[in-house]
């Protein structure tokens, strides 16, 4: 979660038209063998996302993750395995960065290979790959202020790595 | 000194200063290099590769093979940068290369007159192969360090360059490679789709072949439509117009890459594009002709010539010379002659140019010589006249030699389009006979090639043509495209070229400027059996200079045809790779230099060994501690000290690097007792059972410990080395191989923080700690697994050891991990704790004998480490079927085995050959090797593991450790890999 970055960066680190700040929540990773999404649906009172989709209800997410697999955010402090559905905490696995303003895109740009250009990569929609030789996963929040915003995700382990990578191209950007 | 400055051409007058050589020189705004040095009366910009002739400014484009500069210094220098690339900034460092003291004084020169003098033997095709061969003690010595230090282009600087260069990756719908007309006007047509358009052009200014034209009353209109296309590009937000960006390549997946020099915080972007659709508009270059010393200084080619006086407002000359075998070479002699200069001859290889262009040269005064041609440029260092000559109707005699005074030739030998990219997909181009050229063969797959690149000259026809590519385009990618006004005037394509592909007479005719390669080379080249375009390449290097043979791979080959007998469509070309010009290695690397160079992976507890002083080292992508030292102490004293700690009191040390899997699903047990050699399906809630994983070949692959937290949920850990590539296996498992199992595996590596608390106070550390956890013996037994809270943290304990001593491996939330670790140190200062690093772990862990990822180096089976009783014989495991094959049960395979010195104090080198014979040499029979090595604190001795034939019959045998390689030879004594606590007395007390 955020603390990985704790001593290391003052969040948000704020640019010309860049932001990157942190955020967090709990995660739990759903997943199954039968009949996962009918439950996960069940389980969680949410419509479960298609392939490389979120859906939102409150202020909890469902988060497509692969095949029969899903992660849940939300504030939830526990949860337990549901009708085959297991329940797999990834609380402290990750770190939510978010890359907000004008000059977002190009930031990611730098390290992102991924087609996240306007009409592209819709709010609502999650990709996973890697930045800078870091596994992520990229959600596109809804917009801020006007400014596209976005959700990446990193392993704990990569969140300094990442976040230095970032804020050293986010200098030279203008 | 000829060149001089005459008008603007399209330049302002805002001047700018830069330094060549030191000297400060004026320029434009606007100026390149090399149109600035002409203007400043520069001739001699540099020397050439190998016999350090003088070279000039040859072209006005990424073809320059003369002009090649160092910019910059210090760390920022370039070299081998193409004057005619550069554009000229305030205070712009120039520098010439290959030359000592000076370009227009070079002692190396030398090597152009042993050239002369010897020529055919002395630095000719393959020279490198056939001399310096004598004697053989002299090639590392003196001949090759004497050649790389003769040759060579440029000096790489020996400092860091401090710029940032960045990689971008970039998509759109459709990428326009090439901004002249056709580019400009396939991108303006296509982006009024709506679809995203980027356009990528080398030169600073956009417009191609345009630039060329006179910017006279007469152009206006022409100049305005340019004009206008680059504005209505530049304000559409779906196109993106790249300019000093040359697109190098093209690979699978419609990808291009490409380098953009900025000016900026970043010195360079290399970006990588990937394109639904590539229309490829790169023009055409054109050819020089090959004649004597074509070479020199102020022999360039003409459209270079036009554009300089045109664009640049740069005259190159004081007396123009034309020299050509086609029509498009006439205007430059008509725009100098209209812009007051001297044009004292064109010369044509052609009987019958056409009456348009007798009349022009009539009209302007100008002495056309038809069929006939230069045999000869003259002049100490630079053109001051040429020698021409009648050439025979059949074309391979010349007579009736005289003098023509100017000084500067511009020539033609016509038009080469721009295949590179379009060939980069494997397609080969087909020679084109009525342009004699290549021209693009079959369209790899959402290409289009267009304009000149194409074959297609014409003004109007090539602005059509990348119109209807921009209409399909658009179409296949369900948009319509707009329409774009043509050009207001049409420049007729047609060169009507006669090929002649090298003057029948006397001397040096360079075909490779860059590379010193002269038709002589490409004939010998023949001689000597090297015929294939492939060989003849590669043995004169010809085309390998930074220009990749723009300029000279046509010539070369028709010369090479011309040879064997055989048309130049047989001959062929070579194939086209990527990179097609020189692109900087920084652009590549991008930012990962220095402290971006590889991400590192942290431990929670990462900032807390910060602080205690630990030194690191790199396991994996994890930077661990490997130990703390105290002050004075070197690695030996502190991993000795550490190890003897853990030994006596306790210690504690971070195991995050741990790969952590969970394993979840009603068959979760039946998958663990395939991929273990022992049961997991009898393992009982709330237990630890050590497993090891077999390849299917029967081979040792991982080893680690599983526990059960409920009958269909297990928690596996791997060793740090194999945590991806076990988690990638386990998936693979049940994708591919037991799709019928109910089992999910997920990787919740980074959702634990580790540590693991050793030794004979452990136990009441853990107690002192964790008081509401039960640690007696019954409750909490070896093996044995507790889930338990701290302060909020979330935890699972194992009472699992690999150093041999009681021991715990304490796993919590990653967040409260750096808590939970400071919260056993509290506890434990009363029972002495100290941490430890990766030297001890492995000191400890080599003194009970278990083996690692040194051991397990996927040569060794279990016999080979004593495991084979693991194995279960109730049920089927991965590797099963392959185990017991003959070799791999053999008695004499090298076993496991403790190793001692026989002199406590002296220690055995990992990797060290085991032999019987203190004496032994090379060829003698290697008995086995070292794998790890220690000094034990315990036992006051150096110890190692290692592998020994036959090993486990030979506990007590005296043999030694060699290692050759330092000269270093050690006696051991064999015995066994249990060095300390055989029967687990200490784990399980």
């Amino acid at each position: 979660m955020a603390n990985a970055l704790n001593g290391h960066f003052e969040m948000p680190q704020t640019f010309a038209a860049v932001s990157i700040d942190v955020t967090a929540s709990n995660m739990w990773q759903l997943e199954g063998c039968e009949n996962v999404d009918v439950q996960v649906a069940s389980m969680t009172g949410m419509a479960v996302p298609a392939q490389g989709q979120v859906t939102e209800q409150g202020d909890e997410r469902l988060v497509w993750l692969g095949r029969d697999r899903y992660l849940l955010t939300t504030h939830r402090a526990d949860l337990v395995d549901y009708q085959g559905v297991y329940v797999i905490d990834q609380t402290y696995s990750k770190t939510q960065l978010l890359i907000t303003g004008e000059d977002a895109r190009a930031l990611l740009a730098r390290g992102l290979p991924l087609d996240i250009d306007e009409g592209q990569f819709n709010i609502g929609e999650v990709q996973h790959s890697h930045i800078n030789h870091i596994g992520v996963s990229v959600i596109r929040n809804p917009d801020v202020s006007h400014q596209p915003q976005f959700e990446v995700w990193v392993m704990r382990g990569f969140a300094k790595s990442l976040t230095a990578f970032l804020v050293h191209s986010a200098i030279t950007l203008r | 000194m000829s060149g001089f400055r005459h008008g603007l051409g399209r330049l302002g007058d805002a001047h700018l200063n830069f330094t060549f050589d030191g000297k400060t020189l004026l320029a434009r705004a606007g100026d390149t290099v090399a149109s600035a040095l002409l203007a400043n009366g520069v001739e001699v910009v540099g020397r050439s590769f190998k016999y350090h002739r003088p070279r000039g400014v040859t072209s006005s484009g990424p073809e320059e093979t003369g002009a090649l500069v160092t910019i910059g210094s210090g760390g920022k220098a370039d070299p081998n940068a193409r004057a005619t690339m550069e554009p000229v900034t305030q205070g712009l460092e120039v520098f010439s290369q290959n030359c000592f003291p000076s370009p227009k004084f070079d002692l190396m020169s030398v090597n152009g007159l042993a050239g002369a003098i010897l020529p055919g033997s002395l630095f000719s095709a393959g020279f490198y192969y056939k001399t310096f061969m004598w004697p053989a003690a002299l090639w590392y010595k003196f001949y090759e360090p004497s050649i790389r230090a003769a040759a060579g282009m440029g000096v790489p600087p020996k400092v860091a360059d401090p710029d940032i260069y960045d990689r971008i990756n970039s998509f759109c719908d459709l990428a326009v490679v090439g901004g002249g007309a056709a580019g400009l006007t396939a991108a303006l047509s296509a982006s009024q789709s709506g679809l995203r358009v980027v356009l990528f052009d080398e030169h600073n200014t956009l417009g191609g072949q345009l630039l060329n034209e006179t910017n006279s009353a007469a152009n206006t209109d022409l100049e305005q439509w340019r004009l206008n296309i680059i504005e209505a590009l530049q304000a559409a937000p779906n196109v993106k117009v790249l300019t000093r960006t040359v697109c190098w390549g093209r690979f699978d997946g419609n990808t291009l890459a490409a380098h953009q020099s900025v000016d900026g915080k970043v010195r360079q972007n290399y970006h990588k594009v990937q394109a639904k659709k590539i229309i490829i508009a790169a023009g055409a270059i054109e050819r020089p002709m090959v004649f004597g010393n074509n070479d020199k200084p102020n022999v360039m080619l003409a459209s270079a010539a036009r554009r300089m006086l045109n664009h640049y407002g740069t005259a190159t000359g004081k007396m123009l010379a034309v020299f050509t075998n086609n029509d498009s070479a006439y205007q430059t002699a008509f725009d100098y002659a209209d812009a007051g200069i001297k044009v004292s001859a064109v010369v044509d290889s052609r009987q019958y140019p056409g009456q348009v262009l007798v009349d022009g040269c009539k009209s302007r005064g100008i002495r056309l010589h038809t069929q006939s041609v230069v045999t000869e440029a003259k002049g100490w260092q630079a053109v001051r006249s040429i020698e021409i000559a009648d050439l025979a109707a059949n074309g391979q005699s010349v007579s009736n030699r005289r003098r023509v005074t100017c000084d500067v030739l511009a020539h033609s030998g016509g038009w080469t389009p721009q295949v590179q990219m379009a060939s980069h997909g494997g397609k080969p181009p087909l020679y084109d006979k009525k342009i004699a050229a290549f021209v693009v063969g079959d369209q790899a797959a959402d290409t289009y090639s267009v304009g000149a690149a194409e074959g297609e000259n014409g003004l109007l026809k090539g602005v059509a043509q990348a119109l209807d590519a921009a209409t399909e385009a658009c179409a296949e990618l369900g948009k319509k495209s707009g329409a774009v006004t043509p050009p207001p005037q049409d420049r007729d394509g047609a060169t009507n070229i006669v090929p002649l592909w090298s003057v029948p007479a006397k001397g040096k005719q360079w075909v490779d400027i860059q590379h010193d390669v002269t038709a002589a080379d490409v004939i010998q080249s023949h001689r000597e059996g090297f015929v294939s375009v492939e060989h003849l390449k590669r043995y004169t290097t010809l085309g390998m200079a930074n220009d990749q043979g723009r300029t000279s791979n046509v010539n070369a080959l028709a010369i090479m045809a011309e040879c064997r007998g055989i048309s130049i469509a047989e001959a062929g070309t070579t194939r086209f790779r990527a990179p097609i010009a020189p692109v900087s290695l920084g652009g590549f690397a991008g930012r990962e230099i220095g402290q971006y160079f590889k991400p590192v992976r942290r431990t929670p507890m990462q900032e807390w060994h910060e602080k205690a002083g630990a030194v690191f080292v790199q396991a994996g992508m994890y930077m661990r501690p490997q130990y703390y030292p105290q002050t004075g102490e070197t690695i030996d004293d502190a991993y000795e000290r550490e190890t003897a700690h853990v030994r006596q009191k306790v210690g504690i040390c971070d195991v995050t690097s741990l790969g952590k899997i969970e394993i979840v699903g009603p068959d979760a047990a039946e998958f663990l007792d395939r991929v273990y050699i022992n049961m997991f399906s009898t393992l009982k809630i709330g237990k630890a059972r050590y497993g090891v994983m077999l390849r299917e070949d029967g081979i040792v692959y991982d080893d680690g410990t599983t526990s059960r937290f409920a009958e269909d949920r297990f928690f596996m850990t791997t060793t740090t080395a194999k945590a991806g590539p076990v988690m990638a296996y386990l998936e693979r498992c049940l994708e591919i191989d037991w799709p019928e199992l109910k089992v999910r595996v997920s990787s919740v590596s980074e959702r634990w923080g580790a540590m693991a608390v050793a030794g004979p106070n452990a136990r009441a550390t853990l107690m002192a700690a964790f008081p509401s956890v039960d640690f007696s013996n019954e409750a909490f037994p070896f093996m044995g697994v507790v889930q338990a809270q701290h302060n909020g943290a979330k935890m699972v304990l194992l009472r699992i050891s690999f150093s041999g001593e009681m021991a715990f491996e304490v796993y919590a939330d990653s967040d409260h991990a750096t808590d939970v670790w400071q919260s056993i140190i509290e506890a434990g200062n009363a029972y002495d704790i100290a941490p430890y690093g990766l030297e001890t772990l492995g000191a400890l862990r080599i003194e009970k004998g278990h083996v690692t990822g040194a051991e397990l180096d996927g040569r060794v089976t279990l016999g080979d480490v004593h495991m084979d009783g693991m194995a279960s014989k109730k049920k089927w495991f991965v590797g099963k079927n392959l185990k017991d094959r003959e070799g791999l049960v053999h008695p004499d395979r090298p076993q496991l085995v403790g190793l001692k010195s026989v002199e406590a104090r002296t220690p055995i080198a990992s990797g060290s050959i085991l032999v019987t014979d203190a004496n032994a040499t090379a060829g003698a029979d290697k008995q086995g090797w070292v794998s790890s090595m220690t000094y034990s604190p315990e036992l006051c001795n150096y110890i190692a593991l290692g592998f020994l034939r036959g090993g486990k019959d030979r506990i007590g045998e005296r043999i030694y450790a060699a290692y050759p390689v330092k000269g270093r030879t050690v006696e051991v004594e064999v015995v066994s890999h249990h060095f300390i606590d055989p029967t687990n007395e200490r784990v399980k007390g």
